[in-house]
C-alpha cells in the first residue's frame, strides 16, 4: 500500500553527459537540454506534457550558467558570465537580435528571474536590480535597485517571492517583486546565528499563503525538524507557525502536493506526509506536527526502454542521489532523463489513518477527495461497530466546511442596496463540499432500511446534531428519513421528544408525514397539528380538523375566514342538531356574515332548515 | 353577609324555605308537629291509630303482586343496558323497590347487595361505593333500609347519594319514619311492599323528575315569574282566607313545578327537599286535577315522625295552579275547602288568575333578545332564598334537554366536590362553553356558544347579573309571608 506515486508518463529528456547540460527553469517548468553550449542545439521540454517541444540552436559564447525563457516564451535569457545576461528574441524556433545587460559595477550576478512578462530581476551579491525588457528596441530599461548583501537566494515564481540569504543563511530576507517595484518584508525570525544552507530552504504555498520551509538539523539522533514560516503576519511578515517533527536524520527533500508537505528521506527511502491544517500540539504560537501516517516509500515506478529485441523495463531507482526536487511537486532524475510529478494516492492515504475524524479533516482539504471521503464514511458505517463519537467529529468537520460555504452563498445572494458597489462573487467552492444531499444519497440510502434501521437512527441523530451545531437547517428528506426510521422501530416517545424540542424542524411535508403515522401512533396527528400551528398553516389545520369531524374546532381556527356555506353544509350533513345550531349561531352572531345571509338565498335555506329542526318541538 | 343580600339579585332577608345545603341526610329530626299540636292543644289519638293500621295491614298478607309475569326475563339485555338502577331493600335483604324489572325476580340480586353491606358492617365499617370501570355501585344505608344505585352516568357519588336520599324521603313521606322503624322492630322480615302500593309510581316519577330538573341538585326551587304586586296580592288573598284557621302550617300555591307563593306559620320554614316531594306528588297524581283531595303527608325534613294533612286542589278549570293547604288537624277538610273557595274568589276578583295563566303561557323567551346572543342558557341560584331561576330551554338543547342538565350537574359537582371545591369553573368543549361561579350570595351556571371568546363571556356574565338584578322581584319570591 503506497500513498505517494510518481506520474506514470514522465517527461523524458536527454540525460546529462559530457556534451549535454540539462537546466530546469522552475518558473516555467521548462527542461533545457543544451548540447555543446547550444551549438548542437537546445531542446526545451515543458513539464506540462501537452505543450510543444522547442528546438533551436544558439551560438556558444561560453559555458551556460543558466538559461530561461520569458514567461511568454518570446525572449530567451542565457547567463554565461557573472556580470551579464544575454537576451535573445525568440520567434518561430529561431533566435535573433542578441542584446546583453550587465549588472552594476563590482557586483556578481547570483542569478536572475523573470518576475513579469517583460520584467527581469538580477540578484547580485549587492542586492537586486529590476529591469524592463524592451524586445523591439533590443534593450533593457533599469527600473529599480534594492541593495542588500546576498550570498544566495531562493525564488518562488508563484508568489513572485525571493528569499535573499546572507551571513551564511542566518539572515533571510523575503522580497516580493511586483510589476515595477520591489517590496521588502521583515526578515525571517530564526534563532540568532543559526545558519541555513540553500538546499535546506524551500519556498512554497500552503493553503494559499506563501511559506518559507527551513530544514533544521540538530545534533543528536532523529531530531531533524522542518520549520514553517508562513507569511501571514502583519504586513505579510513571516511568522514561525509550524514545526514538523521528522524524527529522522540525514538528507531530506521537500515537495508540496495539494497543500500537504512531503518530506523525502533519502537514507530510509521513505517519505513523510504532513498537513499543517491538522490539529497538533501547540505552545501558543507554534504548532508541532507529527506525520499524518507512518513513513512510506513512494510507489515503485518502472520505465519501458526501447531494447534491442523487445522493450526492456527499467526499475527506476527511487530516492537516488541523482534526484533533484523542485517545487511544488516535481522530481527530476537528471541521469535518467526523467521528470515526474509526484501525487497523492488519497484513498490509500486515508485508509492508513485509523482515526475517522483526522481522516475526514485530511480528506476535506484535498482536491477531488469528495468521492473518496464519502466511500470512506460508507465503509465505516457499514461496519458492525461504529465509532460514533469519532464519526460525530467527522460530521462536524464536514459541516464546518459546508456551513462556511453555505453562509457565503447566502451572503452573496442577499440583495445589496442599489448604491452598494457591485462586488465580485468571491465565494470559491471549497475543495470538498459534502452537503446534505450527498450524505443522504451516498450514506443513508446505501444502508439497508430493514437491517440497519437502528444504525440509521444513530447516524441520523448524530448528523442532525452536527448540522444544528452549525446552525444549518436540516433538509426535509433527512427529517423524513429520521421520522420513518423511528416509526419503523415504534420509538414514538423519542419522536415526540425530537419534535417537541425542535430537533426536527417544522414544515408542512413533515407535518403530512406525521399525519400519515396517525394510524400507528395516535399522538402523531396531534404532533402534526401542533407543528402546523407553529408554522401558522391555518388552512391545513382546518382541513385536518374537518376530516376528523372536529367541525367546531375547525371553525375556531378559521376565525372570520370560515366559509359559511362550507361549514353549514358539513354541519347539516353530520345530522347533529347541536352542531348545526353552533355553526349557524356563530355565523349569525357575526354582523358581516349575517348581512350575507340576508342576500344569499342559499344561506337563507339553512335558516329555514334550522327553524324546521328546532321549532317542531 | 347583609351587604351581600343587598347586592346579589334574588337575595332576601327572610325566606319561607330552609336554605341549608341539600346533602345532609335526615338524621336530625325536628319535632315540629308536636310543637304545633301542643301549642294548639289538640286531641292526641294519633299513636294508637297508627298501631291499629299496621295490624290491619298485617292481616292482609295475601296482597302480594300477581305473578302472571313469571316468564319475564329478569336480566334481559334491555334491563342491563339501563344507565341507572335504583334498588331499595330491607336490612334483612327483602326486596322493596327496583326501578326496572320485577323485584321478586331479582331476589337473588338483593341478597347479594345485603351480603355486601352486612359483610362490610361485620368489620365495623360502612360500604359507600364500588367502582368497576364505567359502572358505579353506590350504597346508602338508612336504617332500617338499604338503598343502592348502580349507574353508568357521569354523576358524582354525592349527587347519587342525594338522589337515594330523596327516594328514602319519598318512602318516609308515605309512612313516617317512626312507623317505618317500628315495623322493622317488630318484624325484621316484613315485606314493606304491602304498605307501599302505588308508591312505586311516585318513586319512579321522583327518579325521572330528579334527573331532569335542576332543582334537585341545586337544593332550591324555581318560582313562577310574576310581578311582585301580583304575587303580593295572591299571598294576601291566601292570608286573608286562612288567617282564622288554626293549625294551618303551610299554604303552597304552585304551577308547572314552579312556586307561586308559600304562606307559612310563623317560626316554621319548609325545606326545599320537602317541597320537591310535594311537587312530585302533585305532578305524579293526575287524579288531583279532577277533585279536591285530602291526603296525609309526612314531610321528612319538617318532621319525620308524623303526618301533616293536606287539602290539595287545583284553583280552577281555567287556571292550572295547584293549591296545597297543610295542617296538623286530620279532620278539617271542609274548613279548608271553604277557605280554598274564598281564595279563588279573591284571586278572580283581583285578576290574579289571568296573571298566573299569562305567566304560565309566556315562555319568557324574549330574554335572548336582551343582548346575550351567545348565551344559550343559564341557571341563577340565590342562596339566601333557596330559589333559582332558569329561562326556558331553547335551541340547541330543546331537542335534548337532558344533555344540558348533565352539563350543569357536572359543573355543580366541580363547585361542590367535597374534596376539592372550586369557586369558579370554566370549561370549553366543542359542544359548549360552561361557566360555573359560586359566591357567598349566589351560584351561577351559564352555557355559551362554544366559539365565544373568554372576554365576551366575562362581559356577558356581568351583564347577565345586572339583568337578573333588575328583574329579581319578578323572578323570585322575595317575601316570606306568614299567616
Amino acid at each position: 500500500m503506497y500513498y505517494l506515486k510518481l506520474s506514470e508518463a514522465p517527461v523524458r529528456f536527454e540525460a546529462v553527459n559530457q556534451l549535454t547540460n540539462v537546466f530546469f527553469d522552475d518558473s516555467n517548468k521548462d527542461v533545457f537540454a543544451v548540447r555543446s553550449g547550444g551549438i548542437m542545439g537546445v531542446v526545451v521540454k515543458n513539464a506540462n506534457a501537452h505543450s510543444e517541444t522547442l528546438n533551436f540552436r544558439m551560438d556558444d559564447t561560453g559555458p551556460v550558467l543558466s538559461i530561461k525563457f520569458s514567461p511568454d516564451h518570446k525572449v530567451l535569457t542565457v547567463q554565461r558570465t557573472n556580470t551579464a545576461v544575454q537576451f535573445m528574441n525568440f520567434l518561430c524556433n529561431t533566435l535573433d537580435a542578441c542584446y546583453t545587460q550587465s549588472c552594476k559595477k563590482n557586483s556578481n550576478i547570483l542569478g536572475f528571474v523573470w518576475s513579469y512578462t517583460n520584467e527581469v530581476a538580477f540578484i547580485t551579491d549587492h542586492g537586486l536590480e529590476l529591469y524592463m525588457v524592451l524586445p523591439e528596441k533590443k534593450s533593457l530599461k533599469h527600473l529599480k535597485t534594492v541593495s542588500a548583501t546576498v550570498q544566495w537566494f531562493v525564488w518562488c515564481s508563484t508568489n513572485k517571492l525571493a528569499l535573499l540569504a546572507s551571513s551564511h543563511g542566518s539572515h533571510l530576507l523575503p522580497v516580493f517583486i511586483r510589476q515595477g517595484s520591489v517590496i521588502k518584508l521583515s526578515k525571517v525570525e530564526t534563532e540568532p546565528g543559526r545558519m541555513a544552507l540553500e538546499r535546506d530552504v524551500t519556498l512554497a504555498t500552503l493553503y494559499g499563503t506563501p511559506a518559507v520551509l527551513i530544514l533544521r538539523h540538530h545534533s543528536g539522533p532523529g531530531t531533524a525538524e522542518v520549520h514553517v514560516h508562513t507569511l501571514d503576519g502583519p504586513g505579510q511578515a513571516p511568522v514561525k507557525t509550524h514545526v514538523l517533527k521528522l524524527a529522522l536524520t540525514g538528507r531530506f527533500a521537500i515537495n508540496v502536493v495539494d497543500d500537504m508537505i512531503l518530506v523525502h528521506h533519502q537514507a530510509s527511502r521513505s517519505s513523510l506526509v504532513f498537513d499543517v491544517a491538522l490539529p497538533g500540539e501547540s505552545d501558543g504560537t507554534v504548532k508541532y506536527h507529527t506525520p499524518v501516517v507512518p513513513a512510506k516509500s513512494i510507489k515503485p515506478v518502472s520505465l519501458s526502454l526501447p531494447g534491442l529485441i523487445e522493450p526492456q523495463t527499467h526499475e527506476c531507482d527511487l530516492y537516488s542521489p541523482n534526484w533533484v526536487v523542485f517545487q511544488p511537486n516535481i522530481v527530476i532524475d537528471a541521469k535518467l532523463g526523467c521528470l515526474w510529478h509526484i501525487s497523492l494516492c488519497l484513498q490509500e492515504l486515508c485508509s492508513q489513518i485509523s482515526d475517522v475524524s483526522i481522516c475526514t479533516q485530511v480528506a476535506l482539504k484535498r482536491t477531488n477527495a469528495k468521492m473518496v471521503l464519502l466511500q470512506l464514511l460508507l465503509a465505516i458505517v457499514m461496519k458492525d461497530k461504529i465509532p460514533l463519537d469519532k464519526l460525530q467529529e467527522s460530521f462536524n468537520h464536514i459541516n464546518y466546511v459546508y456551513r462556511d460555504w453555505y453562509e457565503a452563498e447566502i451572503q452573496s445572494q442577499m440583495a445589496s442596496p442599489p448604491s452598494a458597489p457591485i462586488t465580485a462573487k468571491n465565494t470559491t467552492r471549497p475543495r470538498v463540499l459534502i452537503d446534505q444531499d450527498n450524505i443522504y444519497n451516498d450514506l443513508f440510502l446505501k444502508l439497508d432500511p430493514e437491517k440497519d434501521v437502528e444504525k440509521m437512527e444513530w447516524l441520523l441523530v448524530s448528523y442532525l446534531t452536527s448540522l444544528s451545531e452549525c446552525n444549518i437547517m436540516a433538509q426535509a428528506n433527512l427529517n423524513e428519513l429520521l421520522i420513518n426510521v423511528l416509526a419503523r422501530q415504534k420509538k414514538f416517545s423519542v419522536l415526540q421528544q425530537l419534535l417537541q424540542y425542535g430537533v426536527v424542524a417544522d414544515s408542512k411535508p413533515i407535518a403530512c408525514l406525521l399525519l400519515s403515522l396517525g394510524n400507528l401512533h395516535p399522538a402523531a396527528s396531534q404532533l402534526a397539528l401542533d407543528m402546523l400551528c407553529r408554522i401558522g398553516a391555518a388552512e391545513e389545520i382546518q382541513e385536518i380538523l374537518i376530516s376528523e369531524g372536529e367541525t367546531v374546532s375547525a371553525l375556531k381556527i378559521a376565525g372570520s375566514q370560515g366559509n359559511p356555506r362550507k361549514f353549514l353544509t358539513l354541519a347539516e350533513k353530520s345530522g347533529d342538531s347541536m352542531l348545526f345550531h353552533t355553526i349557524l349561531t356563530h355565523f349569525r352572531n357575526n354582523p358581516k356574515v349575517a348581512a350575507m345571509f340576508e342576500k344569499d338565498p342559499r344561506l337563507m335555506s339553512y335558516i329555514q332548515q334550522y327553524n324546521l329542526i328546532f321549532d317542531k318541538k | 353577609m347583609s351587604d351581600n343580600i343587598e347586592i346579589d339579585p334574588g337575595a332576601a332577608r327572610e325566606s319561607g324555605l330552609v336554605t341549608t345545603d341539600s346533602f345532609d341526610n335526615l338524621e336530625r329530626m325536628s319535632s315540629s308537629l308536636d310543637e304545633i299540636k301542643s301549642t294548639n292543644a289538640i286531641s292526641q289519638s294519633e299513636e294508637s291509630n297508627d298501631n291499629a293500621n299496621i295490624e290491619q295491614l298485617d292481616e292482609s298478607t295475601n296482597y302480594v303482586k300477581d305473578s302472571t309475569e313469571e316468564n319475564e326475563i329478569e336480566v334481559s339485555r334491555e334491563w342491563t343496558s339501563k344507565s341507572k338502577h335504583i334498588f331499595v331493600l330491607s336490612q334483612a335483604g327483602k326486596p322493596i323497590y327496583s326501578r326496572y324489572g320485577n323485584e321478586d325476580k331479582l331476589a337473588w340480586l338483593f341478597g347479594v347487595m345485603q351480603t355486601l353491606v352486612s359483610f362490610v358492617q361485620s368489620s365495623d365499617d360502612t360500604i359507600k361505593s364500588i367502582h368497576a370501570g364505567d359502572t358505579h355501585f353506590v350504597f346508602l344505608i338508612k336504617k332500617p333500609l338499604i338503598l343502592v344505585a348502580v349507574h353508568k352516568t357521569q354523576e358524582s357519588e354525592q349527587q347519587i347519594v342525594t338522589q337515594l336520599n330523596y327516594v328514602f324521603n319519598q318512602i318516609t313521606s308515605i309512612l313516617t319514619l317512626t312507623r317505618l322503624k317500628k315495623i322493622y322492630e317488630q318484624r325484621q322480615n316484613y315485606d314493606l311492599r304491602r304498605l307501599l302500593t302505588g308508591v312505586e309510581r311516585l318513586i319512579d316519577h321522583l327518579l325521572d323528575f330528579s334527573e331532569k330538573d335542576p332543582s334537585f341538585f341545586l337544593g332550591a326551587v324555581q318560582c313562577l315569574p310574576l310581578t311582585s304586586s301580583v304575587r303580593d296580592s295572591i299571598s294576601s288573598a291566601i292570608i286573608a282566607a286562612c288567617n282564622k284557621i288554626k293549625n294551618l302550617v303551610f299554604a303552597i300555591l304552585l304551577a308547572n313545578n314552579k312556586l307561586i307563593t308559600l304562606v307559612r306559620m310563623k317560626k316554621y320554614c319548609l325545606h326545599p327537599a320537602d317541597l320537591h316531594l310535594i311537587f312530585n306528588l302533585v305532578q305524579a297524581s293526575e287524579s288531583l286535577k279532577n277533585s279536591e283531595s285530602w291526603t296525609p303527608l309526612c314531610l321528612p325534613k319538617f318532621d319525620a315522625s308524623g303526618f301533616l294533612y293536606g287539602h290539595v286542589s287545583y284553583l280552577a278549570e281555567d287556571c292550572q295552579a295547584c293549591l296545597l293547604l297543610l295542617t296538623v288537624d286530620r279532620d278539617v277538610f271542609f274548613t279548608l275547602s271553604e277557605a280554598k273557595q274564598r281564595i279563588v274568589e279573591r284571586l278572580r276578583r283581583g285578576n290574579s288568575l289571568e296573571a298566573i295563566n299569562e305567566a304560565l303561557v309566556s315562555s319568557d323567551a324574549n330574554w335572548n333578545g336582551a343582548g346575550f346572543p351567545e348565551l344559550r342558557h343559564y341557571i341563577y341560584k340565590s342562596k339566601s332564598t333557596a330559589q333559582f331561576y332558569q329561562p326556558p330551554i331553547g335551541p340547541p338543547y330543546s331537542l335534548r334537554p337532558r344533555r344540558l342538565i348533565d352539563v350543569y350537574k357536572r359543573s355543580h359537582q366541580r363547585l361542590h366536590s367535597s374534596t376539592r371545591p372550586l369557586k369558579l369553573a370554566f370549561e370549553r368543549s366543542a359542544s359548549e362553553a360552561v361557566l360555573a361561579w359560586d359566591t357567598r350570595g349566589f351560584e351561577l351556571y351559564a352555557t355559551f356558544e362554544p366559539l365565544t371568546s373568554t372576554a365576551a363571556i366575562i362581559a356577558s356574565v356581568g351583564k347577565l347579573l345586572d339583568w337578573v338584578k333588575k328583574r329579581e322581584d319578578k323572578l323570585f319570591c322575595l317575601n316570606a309571608p306568614t299567616f
